[in-house]
């Protein structure tokens, strides 16, 4: 089991560095001089170049990826330009608002396809069945700006039963029950794609399970079908691990959208707002920490997995 | 259980044997009428058309049959494993309650207990994510038949003894993966055996697995029923394992019963054409080289309607009145009947 675990995380080792190098790479490839971006187009030449020095930006690319490297690796993820504060604070802060948002999606995410997936698993070929297909395929399909303008639409501004945007409320706010508010719109905007995506897998899983020849054996030893029920889930916990560990991982870095739209103080919207300002440092280290936290899952998905399945654990 | 003198004559089809439960009057299992019928996109498939078979206690009965006659339809049936999937007439009586008539929750409290199973396939019978005692030690608990789960854990290790498993303790701690495929067949025959059934029913339980490991399962089945008293229902389409286990085989074509009898009788004395033909298809070490004898034409669908003898298409002896009037399962012999009216003219009454 450690053999297994220490395997695992060296593996994710080359992972961060192929990662760190794309994100690197992709920085140097898209337009726009920061230094430029920084000092003004009323700038001297001279000055542009003092501070092109100071960053590091005159050295060759190697040099200047290394010691982003070396720099990362003692915790400093350098300054932003655009606000003048050291990037790790700006991500770490930014960074636990995602993981709010992330876990709250994640657990609606997960129970919705959940339910999904077992009624059209188990009343296969009647209505209940049908309505849960297309539920799951409508929440795969929709856009989740649609999805979250039409919900700020009707149930922010119509109703006035949630807030429009934000994490909590000016006047009053910063309470837990505050928080969940703020969350709920959000969380389900959110949620919508994975809890789809796990429905339609679960449903699959169940099914196939549930044609497996033990599931037949319980049934000739006597058990009742809720015993044989909970033995098929228990079976579907490897697969169901796997790709919820995964939507979670993508949430974690994929809710730009969702954050952009309700303006959530996440680390999806301090890298959509660094682009547009060329604030390379926070950029690249708001990429490179979504992707930690993705391998990260991953790895603790693995780790799950090879506890429940003890084929895996080889 | 434990059986002290063995006396070593096991031959024919003496029910009572040493070490053996009391007989009870009457066959353990009796089947009588049998029919399955599947509902199959609107049409009514009829997959075994009225099946009539007993075992006694301590006796085993071999269903012999090519793939697709229903034999394995028929064990399935009498488990009413198919629920509301198949329309079921005719009765199976076990002891004194009849299984087509009980509701679901007595049928339950029956499998696994007075009446189990023994899987085809034990590398997909085992639920691959619990060790295998847990899964022994859990029948144990559901039909009651332990006191405790220490009493459970203990009977579970004596079990996996029974069956002939080397080292109970790591076996059961192992997942069915860990095991080869003889041993996993092992650990579903003793959790078929756990709670003492009155009738065993095996489905091709050597199928999957090779030729040395085969013939040690069936020795120990023979070896289970001497000191168990069991009565033993085995599918299989290999003449060779009815030859091995059967006292009685019973052959099955398109979902009926066509021939039945003493084993050495039905193999070595064959009244059907279908028997005949059946065992002919054999290949022997003495047989002309390249030439495998086949039986003309293949089995009718399942499902197909036909009036007569389901046999009468492929068959040489076939007259008109064979396509019309479906023959009856008649004596022959001694304890011996076998649905040919024309092979078997009677005699006199």
């Amino acid at each position: 089991m450690t053999k297994f675990l220490v395997r695992r995380l060296l593996l994710s080792v080359p992972i961060l560095l192929g990662v760190s190098l794309v994100v690197f790479i992709t920085i140097k490839i898209i337009p726009g001089d920061p230094v430029a971006s920084m000092l003004g187009p009323t700038s001297t030449p001279e000055a542009r170049e003092a501070l092109t020095a100071r960053l590091g930006l005159d050295q060759p690319l190697p040099v200047q990826y290394l010691s982003w490297l070396a720099a990362m690796f003692q915790g400093d993820l350098g300054q932003s330009i655009a606000q003048q504060r050291p990037v790790l604070g700006l991500v770490a802060d930014a960074f636990v608002n995602t993981l709010w948002l992330t876990a709250f999606s994640a657990v609606l995410a997960v129970v919705l396809g959940l339910v999904l997936g077992a009624v059209a698993a188990l009343r296969r070929g009647r209505v209940a069945a049908t309505v849960s297909n297309a539920l799951a395929l409508f929440s795969i399909s929709t856009p989740q700006y649609t999805i979250g303008l039409l919900l700020i639409i009707v149930l922010a501004n119509g109703t006035g039963w949630f807030p429009v945007s934000g994490m909590y409320s000016a006047i009053g706010g910063g309470t837990w029950g505050d928080l969940l508010w703020h969350l709920v719109l959000p969380g389900i905007t959110a949620a919508l794609v994975p809890a789809g995506i796990i429905a339609r897998m679960f449903r699959s899983t169940v099914l196939d399970v549930m044609s497996m020849d033990f599931i037949d054996s319980y049934r000739a030893r006597g058990l009742s079908e809720r015993r044989i029920l909970w033995h098929a889930f228990h079976n579907t916990t490897p697969t169901l691990l796997t790709v919820a560990g995964l939507q979670v991982g993508y949430l974690l870095g994929g809710v730009v959208f969702v954050e952009t739209v309700f303006s959530w103080p996440g680390l999806g919207q301090l890298v959509f707002d660094s682009i547009s300002k060329r604030d390379l440092a926070v950029i690249q280290s708001g990429v490179m920490v979504a992707a930690f936290a993705f391998v990260l899952i991953n790895v603790v998905v693995d780790l799950l997995h090879s506890l429940i399945d003890p084929r895996v654990r080889a | 259980m434990t059986s002290p003198t063995e006396t070593p004559e096991t031959s024919g089809a003496a029910p009572s044997r040493p070490g053996a439960p009391a007989p009870t009057a009457g066959p353990a299992l009796e089947v009588t009428g049998l029919t399955t019928t599947f509902s199959r996109g609107g049409r009514q498939v009829l997959a075994v058309r009225g099946v009539d078979v007993s075992v006694g206690a301590g006796e085993s009965l071999v269903l012999l049959g090519e793939s697709g006659s229903g034999k394995s339809v028929t064990i399935r049936s009498i488990l009413r494993l198919y629920g509301s999937s198949a329309r079921h007439t005719g009765s199976v009586v076990l002891g004194d309650q009849d299984l087509m008539r009980l509701d679901a929750a007595a049928v339950r409290a029956v499998r696994g207990r007075t009446l189990a199973m023994v899987p085809q396939d034990p590398n997909g019978s085992l639920d691959p994510l619990r060790p295998v005692g847990r899964q022994l030690e859990q029948v144990l608990r559901l039909h009651g038949v332990v006191a405790d789960r220490k009493a459970a854990r203990a009977r579970a290790l004596e079990l996996l003894a029974l069956v002939g498993i080397p080292s109970p303790p790591r076996v059961a701690a192992s997942h069915p993966h860990e095991l080869s495929g003889g041993m996993r067949q092992r650990v579903a025959i003793a959790i078929a055996v756990a709670c003492d059934p009155a009738v065993l029913l095996a489905d091709e339980p050597t199928t999957a697995l090779d030729v040395t490991v085969q013939s040690q399962i069936l020795d120990l089945f023979g070896d289970l029923q001497e000191r168990l008293g069991t009565a033993l229902l085995l599918v299989t389409h290999d003449v060779s394992v009815a030859a091995d286990v059967a006292d009685r085989v019973a052959v099955m074509y398109a979902g009926s019963i066509v021939e039945e009898g003493p084993a050495r009788e039905v193999l070595e004395n064959p009244r059907h054409p279908y028997t005949q033909a059946l065992l002919d298809a054999i290949p022997r070490p003495t047989s002309e080289r390249g030439h495998l004898k086949a039986i003309p034409g293949s089995p009718p669908v399942a499902g197909t309607d036909f009036h007569g003898c389901s046999f009468a298409d492929r068959c040489a002896l076939a007259q008109e009145s064979c396509r019309t009037q479906p023959p009856a399962l008649l004596p022959v012999a001694d304890g011996h009947r076998a649905a040919c009216p024309v092979a078997n003219p009677v005699v006199a009454a």
